[in-house]
């Protein structure tokens, strides 16, 4: 009996031996191996409009989360969830099903965006908790959802600037390991990843008036052609601001899985097509600049019916016939026998760099993801038709955007310009941290003259001249003197060769005011429904829009209305 | 009653009062301490045990006046008493067993999901609480004794049915409210008792082999969390762990759940865990530990039930390997006293209450701390005289002081001392 006591004893005092001296640095060591984590997420910066109008904005929400361990058994659970209905109003047995069909047991959420006295009644309860998050908002809505674009539940920016400055926009959250006791609170800081910084503000360039103006005159075309869909852009080719900027269908970036993802894309820069009509002005100026044409040339554009055996037969528009047409003429009649002709005699070296130094083929570099380059084929690429088709805008693929910025260039009197969507860069306290000037101009594309020219005589009579064959009559304005060229561009059937029959792009790209461009405008409507009656060409369907954009927005800038110039048919002769 | 010390064995009984007020000292200076750490922690919340020690010193006088009031009549008079002390026991029992399954009586609240505890609400002022099957250990001790004083009660296989339905009754009772360690602490004191009152071994060893061959049973009819208190002893091996993780079957033996080990580090196995590291812990600077009122475990909350069930974890960090030698010396001083005085009393009542305290005693030291260092299963038992406890302070030295009324009573009978 003794015995046994003092082997117990001496049991407990040699187990006690053994911990303390032969394991003790093992033990000593793990010790301390409890951990808690402490993140902290940082508030993602808003972003403004040029005036501060707020586009994009993280507030404050509280969340109802449940833990079923915490909770216990299923009729713990089941009585929480009457609680929470009550609370909630929402049916017990659907809280009660979310709660044990959750994939984290420790975690559902249950509530967003709780009111303070939900929170309340909700924290009273065992097993459920408040949690701060933020939740991205849009007051805008669909208005501005192609630039500013959306982010994910876990504040990811997915589309738009959110995308694009997604890093900046999120700011660094800070995530602590500490030493924790046996409830899991932090004793003692173990290691600091990060410090926590909201995420800074942008200012964008876009101003929600101009894009309201867009939007309203797109959107009621697209409607009353029964398009399939439609952008606009506005520009000032001075700076290269970006004034609004318009895809039309849009969806709701306070809930943009609710919508086609096809509506998503920013079409202004993913989206290529093959310009028509648009490019003509461009290739001229080209053809100017390099002396390969004169301004008072005339070319003959054979009745119509342009054959030779390298580049195959051209056709106008409709089957026109012109015979001898000035170069101004061609522009406003949008001949492309005469662009043809033009494209020959400059060459194919020419009007590949040319195009090139237009910014075709290559990026625009606008603050937006998934901007693609558009097609321009290397040179080594082309054939004897290219050069015949690129000037009345085949066999060339650009963007809106890039488009945008050609004519852009030739409004600002031939001197680059590089479009660009954000202004500044501010921090939480709202002082900028960092103005995104645009690039200065480095140099002319073209001559001043040349783009003078080209603006005040030819794209002005493009508008000017109903009655001599002008064909974006339909664009002008009383007030100022509006410039612009139509394109009609057939679509290419997808993975076949040919065009599509009876369905076209109808854009129209102007500007105002002619003698100092102030906007720069970019309408572009995809498949008009030409059975309405209505017609579907860039001058029928896209101009107006053009106009009307033009005429709001210039009189919201308080510009004052130009005089009229003199009509240059008079000043012809 | 001023009288207590008088008698013979003094210096043996002046040994046992004085070790048992020194356990009680370390006791509440460890109370104090993981209630005041030298350096508060800025995470633990203010107070947490903070007054734990005040009460403990309350139970601690309380202790002694109980002392004292055993001390005030003779321990035969008690045993003549006895079975109307262990029947209002067992009323007591069955007080919390109504509360608990007919109606809840205002009295016997659970705590813990437990009903363990009486506590009386006079006007708003809530009495300390009392823990019947606290009271219910020595009740039991003394009727067992009283019972077998009689060498007829034990000598025949037949007569062991009387002891055995005399522990089965508060052993049910106590299992209902359930407080497993109680429980757990009747069998070996009455098996103690009947093996210093004369059964007979093989007699003994016949019921241990049916109880062996009925464990089964009560295994499978044991909860997760039971079961894991008792395997975590063998879960302690990381080859156990892996063969449970590996064979479903084997985990669902041992714990009766699937096994896993991260289950084991964060939940099953974490008070065992941190109760380990605390002990070796305290084995740095040589083995003497952190100091008083110093050291991770005292400083923050590794470890719940630290002032109470696991404290000799605290006073191991705290004093070290030496420290738990002085605790361990201290409580071999109390056992070898209580021994010392059942060996000097020829008295059969006398001396089966002596055995049977001692008994009781070394059952609980030894699984208090042996479960701390995981060579025992985790039971709620307390460690006798250190643990926070008012029931289990009060108790204790009661015993102390029926030990000391056995010790200076002369022996009644004339026979021969052995």
């Amino acid at each position: 009996m003794l015995l046994i006591l003092v082997i117990a004893f001496v049991g407990l005092i040699v187990r006690c031996f053994c911990l303390q001296y032969f394991k003790n640095d093992h033990y000593t060591e793990i010790c301390l191996n409890q951990l808690s984590y402490q993140q902290w997420q940082p508030q993602r910066g808003p972003i403004f409009d040029t005036r501060l109008r707020l586009l994009a904005a993280s507030n404050r929400v509280q969340n109802i989360f449940a833990d079923s361990h915490l909770i216990g058994d299923i009729e713990n659970i089941k009585e929480a969830s009457i609680q929470l209905s009550s609370v909630m109003d929402v049916g017990a047995h659907i809280i009660c099903s979310e709660i044990l069909d959750s994939k984290n047991p420790r975690y559902t959420k249950l509530f967003e965006d709780a009111a303070l006295e939900q929170c309340q009644a909700a924290q009273k309860i065992r097993g459920v908790a408040v949690q701060t998050d933020y939740r991205r908002t849009y007051p805008m809505g669909s208005l501005m959802a192609h630039i500013v674009g959306f982010t994910s539940k876990d504040n990811h920016g997915l589309e738009g600037i959110e995308l694009k400055f997604d890093e900046e926009l999120r700011g660094t959250d800070s995530k602590n390991v500490f030493f924790a006791d046996v409830r899991r609170r932090p004793i003692r800081l173990k290691e600091q990843n990060g410090i926590l910084n909201d995420g800074v503000g942008i200012i964008l360039t876009v101003d929600a008036t101009i894009q309201q103006f867009v939007r309203e005159e797109l959107t009621k075309q697209y409607k009353e052609f029964e398009a399939e869909s439609a952008m606009a852009i506005v520009a000032n080719p001075k700076t290269g601001e970006i004034l609004a900027m318009v895809s039309v269908p849009d969806y709701d970036p306070n809930n943009p899985l609710g919508t086609d993802p096809n509506n998503l894309r920013n079409r202004l820069v993913t989206d290529q097509f093959e310009p028509g009509s648009m490019i003509k002005p461009i290739v001229t100026a080209i053809a100017l600049e390099k002396g390969a044409i004169r301004k008072d040339e005339t070319i003959y554009c054979e009745n119509g019916d342009y054959f030779g055996k390298s580049f195959g037969r051209i056709n106008e528009y409709k089957n026109h016939r012109f015979g001898n047409l000035k170069i101004r003429e061609i522009l406003i009649k949008s001949s492309n026998i005469g662009m043809a002709k033009m494209g020959q005699k400059m060459g194919q070296e020419t009007l590949y760099e040319g195009l090139k130094k237009f910014g075709f083929g290559e990026l625009t570099g606008i603050e937006l993801p998934g901007e693609v380059e558009g097609l321009l084929r290397p040179l080594s690429m082309w054939s004897g038709y290219s050069v015949t088709r690129i000037p009345y805008g085949y066999e060339i693929n650009v963007t809106s955007m890039q488009m945008l910025r050609a004519y852009c260039i030739l409004a600002n009197g031939g001197r680059l310009v590089r479009p660009y969507l954000v202004k500044a860069v501010i921090d939480n306290k709202g002082e900028i941290v960092q103005m995104k000037r645009p690039m200065p101009p480095v140099g002319y594309i073209i001559k001043p003259e040349v783009a003078k020219w080209l603006i005040n005589d030819a794209l002005v009579g493009v508008v000017n001249e109903r009655n001599d064959g002008g064909t974006g009559w339909r664009a002008k304005l009383d007030k100022w003197q509006v410039f612009g060229k139509t394109g009609t561009a057939n679509i290419a059937k997808v993975g076949q060769k040919g065009y599509e029959d009876n369905s076209n792009i109808a854009s129209f790209v102007a500007g105002a005011p002619a003698k100092d461009p102030a906007i720069v405008v970019l309408v572009s409507i995809r498949r008009p429904n030409g059975k309405l009656g209505k017609g579907d060409s860039g001058g029928a369907v896209a101009s107006p829009v053009a106009g009307r954009i033009i005429e709001r927005t210039l009189t919201y800038m308080g510009l004052a209305p130009t005089e009229k110039p003199k009509q240059v048919v008079a000043k012809k002769k | 009653m001023q009288n207590f010390l008088k008698g013979r064995l003094l210096a043996v009984r002046v040994c046992l009062l004085a070790a048992a007020l020194i356990l009680i000292v370390i006791g509440i200076a460890t109370i104090y301490a993981v209630g005041h750490p030298a350096e508060p922690s800025p995470a633990n919340r203010v107070g947490d045990l903070a007054g734990y020690w005040k009460k403990q010193f309350v139970f601690a006088i309380a202790g002694l006046i109980g002392f004292l009031f055993i001390n005030a009549i003779n321990y035969r008079r008690l045993g003549e008493m006895s079975y109307w002390i262990f029947a209002g026991v067992i009323v007591l029992l069955i007080l919390l067993l109504v509360s608990k399954y007919v109606v809840e009586l205002p009295f016997a609240k659970p705590k813990h999901d437990t009903f363990r505890w009486i506590s009386l609400s006079i006007g708003g002022f809530e009495t300390p609480s009392l823990q019947p099957s606290e009271l219910c250990k020595l009740a039991y001790i003394i009727a067992l004794a009283w019972y077998l004083r009689y060498r007829s009660n034990y000598r025949r296989f037949k007569a062991l049915l009387g002891p055995f339905v005399l522990t089965f009754v508060p052993m049910v009772l106590i299992l209902l409210e359930p407080d497993l360690g109680t429980v757990m602490l009747m069998m070996p004191v009455l098996f103690t008792m009947l093996l210093v009152a004369g059964a007979k071994i093989k007699h003994l060893l016949l019921i241990i082999l049916m109880a062996a061959l009925v464990s089964p049973l009560m295994w499978y009819k044991m909860q997760t969390y039971q079961r894991i208190r008792i395997s975590s002893v063998l879960l302690q091996s990381e080859r156990i762990r892996n063969a449970a993780e590996k064979h479903e079957w084997f985990g669902y033996l041992l714990v009766g759940n699937k096994f896993t080990e991260k289950e084991w580090r964060t939940n099953w196995g974490y008070h065992l865990i941190r109760s380990k590291y605390a002990i070796a812990s305290g084995g740095i600077d040589s083995g003497k530990g952190y100091g008083f009122r110093k050291g991770p475990f005292v400083k923050y909350d590794f470890l719940s039930e630290r002032h109470n069930d696991f404290i000799f974890s605290v006073i191991a960090q705290q004093w070290g390997f030496w420290g738990c030698l002085v605790l361990i010396g201290l409580y071999v001083i109390v056992l070898a006293c209580g021994l010392e005085i059942a060996s000097n009393n020829t008295d059969p009542f006398g001396r089966l209450i002596a055995v049977g305290i001692v008994a009781m005693f070394v059952v609980e030291i030894i699984e208090n701390i042996g479960m701390t260092m995981g060579i025992m299963p985790i039971t709620g038992l307390t460690l006798p005289f250190v643990s926070y406890g008012g029931s289990s302070l009060m108790v204790n030295m009661m015993a102390v002081g029926l030990l000391n009324n056995v010790g200076r009573c002369r022996p009644f009978s004339l026979a021969k001392k052995t």
